[in-house]
């Protein structure tokens, strides 16, 4: 028997091929897939939550009691006084359906970042740092109104609905390492959407009431106007898709246009907050 | 602007891309000198089974061994996870295993020819898992491939006796 000197071949145990494309196709497919799971589980939550009783909720989600700052200052006292008075006024207009969350309070949370909460269990906190920014009634009156239809719209049960089925399809994707964790944040991504969506609903409901209340639109996005815009085209852009808010002036202009589209009077004079 | 997300984005990203690039770059380059290497070896008899030549003796033995331990790049990780949810063939890893076995048995044949030996027979190749985190695929995962063989020192037979 004679010995063959002979190479190994190139072409046999590892063949060469691009492995991007490979990965791509498997990767768009994958996407593809929890795109559909957490597109379908989204449009379910959202039909369902309806029928979950409010009662529920408080059952569900922690209580937010200890974050409510009791007014120290005369400032803060009359701050206090406004917002009760305005949450009381503009609430007499909620519509028939759906229905009215009872227990709606409001307090201030110490913070000197303009800001506004709505808690699940009808707790709305305002921080001192907005109250000190707004200068109108009407302006007040559109981000309570904002914050009541988050109540309208039980968005924290649907960002809750959301978040488990994140947690599930991340928990799924486990095993797969690198491309689970690139998937999980792509759906989070997607979250955002739903959750720019959200806010944008509960524009239009704030927006309702406060018509209903002054009888016009003007002097409601106000607060818009005062909130720092993103500077440069990348940094709108990667806000435009990234945010959990839609971009500031993309909602007084969406406001503007629901208020030609339901003939709402735009003009009309604002009441000062004294 | 959410900043944190983009850098949770940005980051798997640029590192899938900079691993590929940097993995064939690297894979190109020891295909290459594995290439020079096997074809300057080629005529070294390295066979699988006990080897006995005719017209030569053996005059003595040794155990040589060649041996890789290698990783995977988090790109090849990546395509490697993505198969874990939808099967068939881990096209990434192929190559990888490859250039190892090879460098393996080059380096037994390195082995063999430092210590003066002209040939290696029963040559095996083994491969085991020597690290691997608990299970959850992240941690760095690692296999040794181990040649080896019985190297052979011959002579030529002394002229049979007349």
């Amino acid at each position: 028997m004679r010995f063959e000197p002979r190479l190994p071949r190139d072409d046999v145990n590892a063949p060469p091929r691009s492995p991007v494309k490979d990965g791509l196709v498997m990767l768009l497919g994958l996407a593809a897939i929890v795109g559909v799971i957490f597109g379908a589980m989204t449009l379910l939550i959202d039909r369902l939550v309806p029928y979950v009783p409010r009662s529920w909720e408080s059952r569900i989600f922690p209580d937010f009691e200890e974050l409510v700052h009791r007014p120290g200052t005369e400032d803060e006292r009359a701050y206090k006084r406004h917002l009760e008075d305005l949450i009381a006024r503009i609430s007499e207009h909620w519509p028939e359906r759906p229905e009215r969350p009872d227990g709606l309070r409001v307090g201030l949370l110490d913070d000197e970042l303009p800001n506004a909460l709505a808690f699940p269990g009808g707790q709305i906190l305002v921080t001192t740092g907005l109250m000190k920014e707004v200068e109108s009634e009407n302006e007040l009156a559109f981000i309570l109104g904002h914050e009541l239809g988050h109540y309208a719209g039980r968005d924290h049960l649907r960002s809750l609905g959301r978040g488990l089925t994140l947690a599930l399809i991340m928990a799924a994707m486990g095993k797969s390492g690198a491309a689970g964790d690139l998937i999980g944040l792509s759906s989070q991504i997607t979250g955002r959407a739903f959750s720019r969506e959200q806010e944008s609903q509960a524009d239009a409901f704030g927006l309702s009431l406060v018509v209903a209340e002054f009888g016009h639109v003007s002097g409601a996005t106000d607060f818009f106007e005062k909130l720092p815009a993103p500077e440069s085209k990348l940094g709108r852009t990667l806000s435009t898709y990234l945010a959990t808010h839609p971009v500031s002036d993309e909602r007084v202009e969406a406001m503007e246009r629901l208020a030609i589209e339901k003939d709402w009077p735009v003009e009309g004079s604002t009441n000062p907050l004294e | 602007m959410d900043t944190p997300t983009l850098i949770q984005l940005l980051v798997p990203v640029a590192l899938l891309v900079s691993a590929y690039f940097i993995g064939s770059a690297i894979e190109k380059k020891h295909y290459r000198a594995l290439r020079t290497r096997e074809h300057a070896s080629r005529r070294f008899i390295t066979v699988t089974f006990p080897y006995e030549p005719r017209d030569e003796e053996i005059v003595a033995s040794t155990l040589v061994t060649g041996s890789v331990v290698i990783s995977v790049d988090y790109f090849k990780r990546f395509l490697a996870g993505l198969r874990m949810l939808f099967g068939g063939r881990i096209k990434s890893y192929e190559p990888l295993l490859d250039r190892a076995r090879r460098e393996a048995i080059m380096r037994m044949k390195e082995d063999a020819r430092a210590g003066g030996y002209h040939a290696i027979s029963n040559v095996r190749l083994e491969t085991s898992r020597i690290a691997s985190s608990s299970g959850n695929n992240k941690g760095t995962a690692a296999v040794e491939i181990l040649a080896f063989g019985t190297g052979l020192k011959l002579a030529r037979r002394a002229p049979a006796a007349p």
